[in-house]
């Protein structure tokens, strides 16, 4: 192997020489590793969020005390205390509020004790000066402690008050203590805390007598027995980690999407690459094939090509982590924005770059590189210093290659039909390669597309559109080795984008008639809160009689939101009074008539939405059981119905039943119906002056705004999607750029001897423009079936796991028009600098070549 | 009256290189060429006479002079205007056949007459009488990488000739082919070019082309002269 040097300075020069197509090569590997890394940072960074926003909660508690529905009964725990059953615990009230003085931002009040918290965090320090600040929260009322750094940041010092807003009803803090920690991490999850004396937190949050939830540092495994049988009724031990775990599994499956679609970006940039090696190879044949003459073994051929892409792949990489890292604390925000909409309130809004992101994206671009570039590396091989003249025997042995492809692509489908349905493979990441191998498959079909179609479209063209057009499709069919693969790397990246436009806009369109469904309401009032998909906060009682007043009302209804616990995990219970529930709900299964659904809800079943469903595998007739302050109620499952509030699914049940086990009349949701004749818009006027004085902000929306706000929230949640889609079809472009430079200044001596001729430019213009075009036509065609499957995909097997949402699929000629107009659109952008070229170019210039 | 169909007056070309170094490949060349005739212009490689030939199609320009073609000026025409003399009036043989391979045989004659939009009945006609005439009637339908060079060659002929220009310019047409295939090209493109009175202007190093020639010239170091043809 002493010509390894030398084949590797004949690659440098090779790279520098090709420019541009090298330049694009690089911009295709930065912008997959980009997104790549970027979402990894982003899921990271969102993760870490979650992980420091609950560990400032949690402390260092081994284990939690919760209850489900209403608190826990602040007897309770100090009976506990008394009888040393708690040897180190810690009672919590906590609750988000808004502070005004923070730009609104929500902050966690942790309301504790401080003599009985102080062991449990971190971020007390061990400084008697600490402890003293907490103990000042005790002696005075709606007093509490800040992180420094926040005070700082805000210009707020020591006897300073600051605003905040909970559950639509204002009240002040006065900050009597600054705490300051100089672990980075601790010092993040400060910011998003105000620390007060509990009972400063029961008054605020009207929990008088309750507690959220008591805190436990447990070393002895028995003790935590002990503890457990003395529970009361409706309250449950938990260990800390499994609480966290549950936390993480919540936003597990959408950051899981969120990666696979950004290694969907690095698929269509693997193309890209693909694409662009093969070209490398084929273009430089005959130069090839002068290596094997001068005796260079096919093991260094092959080496060679593998060290041009190991360079483009380092140098792509090393760009695309930077940007990666740009792109990823941009996007870290967006993620968290999502989270806190609809999954968990994190307080910490910036972590440091996760390093293991970086190494991953890096490993995967340079990785990514190296592995596509391997078939053609091995092709190079195969050429011999006969056959590297021989164009048409490389194209011939193409054109015979591609029934072996063919079986391929068949067995492809096979394989990833096997993958999506077969009950061995559940776990997404099956799912996602499945899509893979189809999309592969399908790019073989477009090669094979193009063999059989060609041809006769050239005949065809020629009989009706003259010459010209048939010269472009007869010369499509005659590079096939090299149109083949350009079509097949457009029609890639439009699928890709097809398929994820036509599952938003299934979703969307599902979402939207849902939302007409179920919201039957003319008029709905609650609290606004942290999440935009539900709301937990109490309306005041004395609103809801006032509402309850309101003339012109032909039905009223109310809703109370609470979190319960099962014997799965947490469940959010939706109290209803509503009894006309059946009629507003699309059952995906149900055990009787609707028309006997609500008399089956009154006597004690219940009704359970979908995702919940999936989530813990519960079918109808079954029997799921509730922790209550009764002890542990089973309740039997009558129906399940869509939904698409949360991908962890809510149960429903009557009012009348809930008040049999829970000692709780609050209402957190109001629905009201019109008499007719009456106009909403006046009505929800009058409404909110009416309670406008009432000292609770509240949210009082017609259907209509009702329906809008979610669909913000819907594409607020897909932001990122479409983020991604843009990116494939900007690699995308990056592709057919890439192939066009290619495969036109490749041809220069025969445009060259065409306008020698007497061609004129117009007419080379015409034979470009329609070979580029007839590309990205064929492109856009062989997209929409491939767009189709990967949509179908996404829709029936990808959100359902991951969601357990049943979408009903929306085939949306628009976006298939658009998946066509983008690949001809890309293909005619990409054709103009290599028209702008050919313009220039003199016939004596090839001439002179002769 | 004056049977000049082509005149080159004082005509020079001078190339630059990168290092801004010139070199006079023509220099102050002064010619007519009689209508009708085959004329082969010899040289050795690099002597400027494909230069020449570029020239006078056109597709390269004159440093200084003058080159009229059918009392229309080449040297000061537009790129347009030159096209279509091109397109129109010229046809060409090259030294490497440059057959349009994603046409036919077929294709690829008729190229030219498509290119005017003007197809009749006699002109496909006389394309297939060409065809014939060259041997490749029964190949029309192959494309151009299955032929050899020596029936690559015999289409371009074919293709050079089909819309009757008034002149044709072969580049080395034999220079590509063994000397059994170059001969049966030079008797085929005589007989073609006479038998439809056209006129040729010729560029070959080799003398066993320039024997099918009625006047034969040379360049050497810049200059064109008169030499006797070669027995």
């Amino acid at each position: 192997m002493k010509s390894v040097p030398l084949l590797l300075k004949f690659s440098v020069r090779h790279l520098i020489r090709q420019g541009w197509q090298t330049i694009l090569l690089i911009i295709g590997i930065l912008l997959g590793v980009a997104v790549v890394i970027a979402i990894d940072y982003a899921n990271e960074s969102s993760k870490k969020a979650i992980s420091l926003s609950s560990q400032s909660i949690t402390g260092k508690a081994t284990h939690q005390i919760l209850a489900s529905g209403s608190g826990i009964p602040e007897a309770f725990f100090a009976e506990m205390m008394r009888t040393s059953v708690f040897k180190e615990a810690s009672p919590i009230i906590e609750g988000f509020v808004n502070v005004i003085e923070f730009d609104q931002q929500a902050i966690l009040i942790l309301g504790i004790d401080p003599l009985l918290d102080f062991p449990f965090r971190q971020y007390y320090g061990s400084g008697d000066n600490q402890l003293s600040q907490l103990v000042a929260i005790i002696s005075e009322p709606n007093s509490g402690i800040i992180a420094k750094d926040l005070a700082e940041e805000y210009n707020l010092s020591l006897g300073d008050e600051i605003n905040y807003v909970f559950e639509g009803k204002p009240g002040k803090i006065k900050i009597v203590g600054l705490i300051a920690s100089e672990e980075p991490i601790v010092k993040e999850s400060l910011k998003g805390l105000i620390i007060a004396d509990i009972s400063t937190a029961q008054t605020a949050f009207n929990k008088i007598g309750y507690l959220d939830r008591i805190e436990l540092i447990i070393d002895d495994p028995n003790q935590e027995k002990v503890i457990k049988n003395k529970l009361l009724p409706g309250l449950v031990i938990r260990a800390t980690s499994e609480q966290n775990t549950q936390l993480n599994n919540m936003v597990a499956a959408f950051q899981l999407n969120l990666t696979a679609l950004s290694l969907l970006a690095l698929v269509v940039g693997g193309f890209l690459i693909y694409n662009t090696m093969t070209f490398s190879v084929i273009q430089r044949r005959e130069l090839i094939g002068l290596y094997r003459s001068l005796g260079f073994y096919r093991s260094e051929i092959f080496f060679m090509i593998i060290f041009e892409a190991l360079v483009i792949g380092i140098i792509g990489t090393f760009l695309g982590v930077l940007v990666g890292i740009f792109l990823g604390s941009e996007t870290v925000n967006l993620i968290l924005q999502t989270i806190n909409d609809l999954y968990y309130v994190t307080t910490v809004k910036s972590v440091s770059i996760p390093v293991a992101s970086v190494i991953k994206g890096t490993l995967l671009g340079i990785f990514a590189t190296v592995f596509v570039s391997i078939p053609p590396a091995l092709e190079a091989t195969q050429v011999t210093p006969r056959t590297a003249k021989i164009r048409s025997g490389y194209e011939e042995k193409v054109k015979r290659n591609l029934l072996y492809l063919a079986i391929l692509a068949i067995i492809l489908f096979i394989v990833s039909y096997y993958l999506l349905f077969s009950p061995y493979f559940q776990n997404l990441w099956w799912a996602f390669g499945a899509t893979l191998l189809v999309v592969i498959g399908f790019s073989i079909f477009a090669a094979l597309g193009l063999f059989f179609i060609l041809p006769g479209l050239s005949r065809k063209l020629k009989k009706y559109f003259g010459l010209i057009p048939g010269m472009a499709a007869r010369e499509l069919y005659r590079s096939l080795s090299r149109t083949a693969v350009a079509v097949s790397s457009l029609m890639v990246a439009v699928s890709v984008t097809i398929g994820m436009a036509m599952m938003i806009n299934s979703f969307r369109y599902t979402v939207s008639v849902w939302l007409q469904e179920t919201l039957a309401g003319d008029i709905y009032i609650s609290v606004p809160n942290q999440f935009s998909n539900r709301s937990s906060a109490f309306i005041d009682e004395e609103i809801v009689k006032n509402v309850f007043g309101y003339p012109d009302i032909d039905k009223i209804d109310t809703l109370l939101t609470i979190n319960g616990i099962s014997s799965f995990g947490d469940l959010q219970i939706n109290v209803i009074t509503n009894d006309e529930i059946a009629y507003e709900r699309i059952f995906t299964k149900t055990v009787s008539p609707i028309e006997e659904i609500w008399e089956n809800l009154e006597s004690g079943q219940i009704l359970i939405a979908e995702p919940l469903a999936n989530r813990f595998d519960l079918g109808v007739n079954q029997m799921l059981a509730l922790e209550t302050p009764a002890g542990k109620i089973n309740f039997k499952i009558v129906g399940i119905f869509s939904d698409y509030t949360s991908s962890q699914g809510y149960i429903m049940m009557t009012r009348s039943v809930f008040e049999k086990f829970w000692d709780n009349q609050a209402v957190t949701a109001i629905s009201i119906n019109l008499a007719p004749d009456k106009d909403v818009n006046i009505a929800v006027r009058e409404l909110k002056s009416r309670l406008s004085q009432k000292g609770q902000e509240l949210l009082i929306r017609s259907n209509q705004s009702l329906r809008e706000d979610v669909l913000v929230v819907f594409d607020r949640t897909f932001a990122i999607t479409n983020a991604l889609r843009f990116i494939a079809t900007l690699v995308s472009f990056i592709g057919i750029l890439s192939a066009t430079l290619i495969i036109l200044l490749d041809r220069k001596r025969e445009f060259g001897m065409l306008k020698a001729i007497g061609f004129r430019q117009k007419e080379l213009n015409q034979l470009v423009l329609t070979e580029t075009g007839l590309m990205g036509f064929f492109a856009g065609i062989f997209a929409i079936p491939t767009g189709i499957v990967i949509s179908l995909i996404l829709v029936y097997v990808i959100n359902l796991r991951s969601f357990g949402w049943t979408i009903q699929f929306y085939l949306d000629f628009w976006t298939i028009i658009q998946g066509v107009i983008i690949a001809m659109l890309a293909a005619f952008t990409a054709s103009i600098y290599p028209l702008r070229k050919l313009n220039k170019l003199k016939p004596i210039m090839v001439m002179r070549d002769e | 009256m004056e049977n000049k169909f082509l005149k080159l007056e004082n005509v020079s070309k001078i190339y630059i290189d990168g290092a801004n170094n010139q070199r006079k490949v023509l220099d102050q060349i002064s010619i007519s060429f009689d209508s009708g005739q085959i004329i082969a212009i010899l040289g050795k490689s690099g002597s400027g006479k494909s230069t020449l030939l570029n020239l006078i199609s056109g597709i390269d320009s004159v440093s200084s002079g003058s080159i009229q073609f059918n009392g229309h000026s080449i040297s000061s025409s537009s790129e347009r205007y030159l096209t279509e003399i091109r397109r129109n009036n010229i046809g060409f043989i090259f030294q490497f056949f440059n057959l349009l391979p994603s046409l036919t045989v077929w294709e690829n004659v008729i190229l030219p007459l498509e290119l005017k939009n003007l197809v009749s009945k006699d002109d496909l006609l006389r394309a297939e009488h060409l065809l014939t005439e060259v041997g490749m009637f029964d190949r029309r339908n192959d494309f151009p990488d299955k032929l050899s060079g020596g029936e690559q060659q015999r289409v371009a002929i074919a293709r050079a000739i089909v819309h009757l220009p008034d002149l044709i310019l072969a580049d080395e047409p034999t220079g590509n082919l063994d000397d059994k295939n170059g001969k049966m090209v030079m008797r085929l493109l005589s007989k073609l070019v006479k038998e439809n009175q056209k006129n040729m202007i010729l560029v070959t190093h080799s003398r066993e082309a320039a024997k099918f020639a009625d006047q034969v010239f040379s360049i050497i170091d810049g200059k064109i002269i008169e030499c006797k043809k070669p027995e």
